[in-house]
């Protein structure tokens, strides 16, 4: 099989790699319009007409968002820790996500830190769950059937914005019990739920 | 009251006399130290030339520092084409090359030149910069996309999975609202096994593939369809960019042709590309 490179077939392919990738300059020199960078995102502000952008604040904050995540990455594989965070408890892990085309248990490294609990996925550098620990209002544990027949432990957090996590490890008693310990010296408290409890009970 | 010893300063027309042509647009870093013109291959013509510093220089062509952006997509294609022949220009003839993104400007600043920031850069990023260009030293990016006909594969897999096969049969023998509760079951049924080969697919064709090139990065897949190839819905089941030796693009290919004879997959195989996807952090 050849490889094609026709710029009429291949225009998509083209843009996206221009648009999205190419070296990164990190520098103060690189020309802006209203703080944000004009790398890969110009072309696509050329289509989507920038001013629309700006004025729906698609882009605040872009400049420092960007930079920080250009220099977050340039660290190779290293678990990205906020300044002063530190871990707790740290074990194999997965969580459900339902964003992507397929729900699908997506699986990394947990963290549980003074701060909050992330999901990271080494490979691509990626935090696939993240939530701060101020923002858990409960957790339920319940035991239930995976499509492999065995039976697992899925543990349910309810999260501020009235989303429901769920997470999965070998030993979710032991992470559940570490987040309670975490967030009680911390002087967070969970609520007291029922209709939290009563959604996951019939789930 | 406040600040009236200093004078009011109107700046736009100091701006304005400031922009023009006080940016570099850069296309790429080579690796040569050699000072030589391009020709006028730029966006929109422009003249394209190149900036050494030591061993490495920047491919750039002179511009106000001001983002190029036109509410015309076809200004824009225009535009994108003519940044992509810039940096092949640029490979071809040095070598190695380290493309930009689209719109990449360097500015000048009250005290120094565009030119001298962009020596600067060269200058302060070298160690960085030539560790990037060892790793894609002879090298080059192909795009592989994988489909597949999802209905094909669910016939298939209809056809040889036991409990869709018995479901199949109880349908027949219900009446019509258990009938729709089967079919329901079944859908479900089909989706969870479909999941499961996609998966099973991605790891296999993975495996194939990184054999024979230096390094994947995993796209997002994309909900398009592989082009103009008929009326058959096909599904992305991976986007893959792939770097890869230049003598050993024969060997993917070989790969890809056979994942592309398997009944139901199509492999969409573009490039040589400039690195995009390797170069763009550590």
């Amino acid at each position: 099989m050849e490889p094609v490179r026709d710029t009429h077939a291949t225009l998509v392919d083209l843009l996206d790699r221009i648009l999205d990738k190419g070296l990164v300059i990190y520098a103060d020199v690189i020309v802006s319009v209203a703080g944000i960078p004009l790398i890969g995102v110009n072309l696509r502000a050329a289509l989507a007409g920038m001013e629309t952008m700006l004025k729906y604040g698609v882009m605040v904050d872009w400049d420092e968002k960007s930079r920080a995540w250009e220099r977050g990455h340039r660290k190779k594989k290293v678990v990205p820790l906020i300044e002063g965070e530190e871990i707790i408890l740290k074990m194999f892990g997965s969580y459900l996500d339902t964003e992507g085309i397929y729900t699908a248990w997506r699986s990394g490294q947990l963290h549980l830190t003074d701060k909050r609990l992330f999901l990271h996925q080494k490979d691509f550098d990626e935090i696939l769950f993240q939530t701060p620990l101020e923002k858990i209002r409960g957790m339920v544990m319940k035991r239930e059937k995976h499509f492999t027949k065995e039976e697992v432990d899925v543990l349910y957090l309810l999260l501020q914005d009235n989303r429901v996590a769920q997470l999965r490890t070998l030993d979710g008693y032991r992470l559940k019990e570490a987040i309670e310990e975490t967030m009680k010296v911390k002087e967070l408290t969970l609520e007291e739920n029922s209709f939290f409890l009563e959604l996951i009970e019939s789930n | 009251m406040l600040d009236d010893d200093k004078p009011e300063v109107v700046v736009t027309n100091k701006v304005k006399a400031e922009s023009k042509d006080e940016g570099r647009y850069l296309y790429c870093v080579a690796d040569s130290g050699d000072r030589v013109d391009l020709g006028k291959i730029g966006l929109d013509g422009k003249e394209v030339y190149t900036l050494p510093w030591g061993d490495l220089c920047a491919i750039v062509h002179n511009c106000p520092s001001e983002p190029y952006k036109s509410a015309d997509n076809e200004v824009v294609k225009r535009w994108v084409v003519a940044h992509e022949k810039v940096v092949e220009a640029a490979w071809k003839r040095f070598g190695t090359v380290l493309p930009l993104g689209f719109d990449t400007i360097i500015k000048g600043e009250k005290d120094k030149s565009p030119e001298e920031n962009i020596k600067n850069w060269l200058k302060e990023d070298y160690a960085n910069l030539k560790e990037k260009m060892d790793k894609i030293k002879g090298k080059a990016e192909y795009g592989v996309q994988i489909f597949w006909d999802p209905k094909f594969i669910a016939d298939e897999i209809a056809k040889t999975n036991e409990e869709i096969k018995n479901l199949n049969q109880d349908i027949k023998s219900k009446s019509k609202g258990m009938a729709y509760m089967f079919k329901h079951k079944l859908d479900n049924l089909l989706k969870k096994e479909m999941e499961e080969k996609a998966g099973l697919c991605f790891k296999d064709f993975y495996a194939r593939i990184k054999k024979c090139v230096d390094e994947i990065r995993v796209e997002k897949t994309k909900q398009i369809s592989a082009g103009s190839i008929g009326d058959e819905k096909r599904q992305m089941l991976m986007n893959l960019s792939c770097l890869v030796d230049k003598e050993k693009s024969k060997e993917l290919g070989e790969v890809l042709e056979k994942i592309n004879r398997g009944k139901g997959f199509f492999v969409r195989f573009t490039g040589p590309w400039p690195p995009y996807s390797f170069v763009a952090f550590g």
